[in-house]
């Protein structure tokens, strides 16, 4: 697991450390209390999918499905004393909801979320690391 | 790309406070706002400002050249050729050892999440292949020929590697200094730098050069042309990491060198 989800981890405390923690999102996907949240994606021809593909979609549902999960994952976060689990549930709640809102394929998770879903349709991808790699060619 | 853009905007709320890195942001008596008070306070007890003893000074006369020279652009004449654009003319280059010049193919890594962001250097070698067609056996001019003379024929093979032969000033511009190279570049390095098979990738043709010394390139007043990430000049290996920082960043002036011959 990547160690600023762990508990008890320090909250960032520069630059580089915030470059560090945002790289946990694809492993955040993963945990319980998101994790309920993988929206049903209808099954794309090729992995991975960018973000044309879910152009149109409506994906309200999605972003307070979302919300919840963020919020049990603060209390996760509180609970284990994890400062770096902490900064990422405040930085994606910060741009999830709110006036500083993203749109939903500019969100790291709800972009991860929406891999996971449509990695159901292809065998062996819906891993961490495999979720990883097609952000990074989301575009 | 989705971990940079995201990034650059968590970046920028930290910066204006609308996040916080700790849980628990200061407590708002807790600034320094009472020491500079407190040196207000001090400063104000003097009875008017101190008392001078006659005119200023006169400033210095303005210094002569200060500003060392920089590399401008990096650009191909010729495979064999590489040209190099100052900001001002430097001095003359005939006793600077070519040494202290090195290429790279540098690969940048665009990731965020799967993978660190990095830059990776490479000797240009690896890339570079010439196309080698052994000549056939003998016995094999006649037909029909005998099933020893399918071999296979040409081939790619690996040049030797791309290293800098010589320099000169260039013989009318006193900002261009030109540079030879031992190995020709072949277009299978241009395909390479112009064709990157992975949006996470990117590849450019890089200089290095190290500075000090006493035979090192300087403008005309003899100030030296600062380093050009030298660690790959100073590396005997043939690959070098920069890893965990932005693609390209540890080159300053970053310089790609186009490839417009092929």
């Amino acid at each position: 697991m990547h160690p600023a989800l762990h508990p008890g981890s320090p909250p960032p405390a520069d630059d580089q450390d915030v470059e560090f923690v945002l790289r946990a999102v694809p492993e955040l996907a993963f945990f319980p209390e998101v994790a309920a949240c993988v929206p049903a994606v209808p099954a794309t021809g090729h992995w991975p999918p960018g973000r044309d593909a879910f152009a149109g979609h409506d994906l309200d549902d999605l972003r307070a499905h979302v919300l919840q999960g963020l919020t049990a994952l603060g209390e996760r976060a509180e609970r284990e004393r994890s400062g770096g689990l902490a900064f990422l549930v405040r930085t994606l709640t910060y741009f999830l909801v709110g006036p500083a809102a993203l749109p939903a394929v500019e969100h790291p998770l709800l972009v991860a979320l929406l891999l996971r879903g449509a990695a159901r349709a292809h065998e062996g991808v819906d891993t961490p690391l495999e979720i990883a790699r097609a952000m990074d060619r989301w575009g | 790309m989705l971990g940079l853009r995201f990034s650059r905007l968590v970046h920028a709320a930290i910066a204006s406070g609308a996040l916080v890195l700790g849980a628990c942001p200061a407590e708002p008596g807790d600034t320094d706002s009472d020491s500079d008070t407190a040196a207000t306070e001090m400063t104000t007890d003097t009875d008017g400002p101190l008392p001078t003893t006659g005119p200023p000074d006169p400033p210095p006369p303005p210094p002569g050249d200060i500003t060392p020279p920089g590399l401008q652009a990096v650009t191909m004449i010729d495979p064999f050729t590489l040209q190099l654009s100052f900001t001002e003319p430097v001095a003359s280059v005939e006793t600077v050892n070519p040494k202290r010049f090195r290429l790279s193919l540098a690969r940048g890594y665009f990731g965020t999440y799967g993978g660190q962001p990095g830059t990776y250097l490479r000797s240009p070698q690896y890339y570079n292949f010439t196309e080698y067609c052994p000549p056939p056996p003998p016995g094999c001019y006649y037909d029909p020929q005998p099933y020893y003379c399918y071999y296979g024929g040409c081939y790619y093979q690996q040049t030797p590697p791309i290293e800098v032969a010589d320099l000169f000033n260039h013989y009318i511009d006193p900002t261009l200094v030109v540079l030879s190279l031992t190995t020709p570049i072949q277009p299978s390095l241009c395909n390479i730098l112009n064709a990157p098979e992975d949006p996470v990738f990117d590849f450019v043709l890089h200089l290095h050069y190290a500075s000090g010394g006493l035979s090192q390139i300087t403008d005309l007043a003899g100030l030296p042309l600062p380093p050009l990430s030298d660690a790959w000049v100073k590396n005997d290996s043939n690959y070098y990491n920069y890893p965990n920082s932005p693609p390209f960043s540890n080159f300053n002036p970053f310089l790609p060198i186009p490839c417009t011959l092929f």
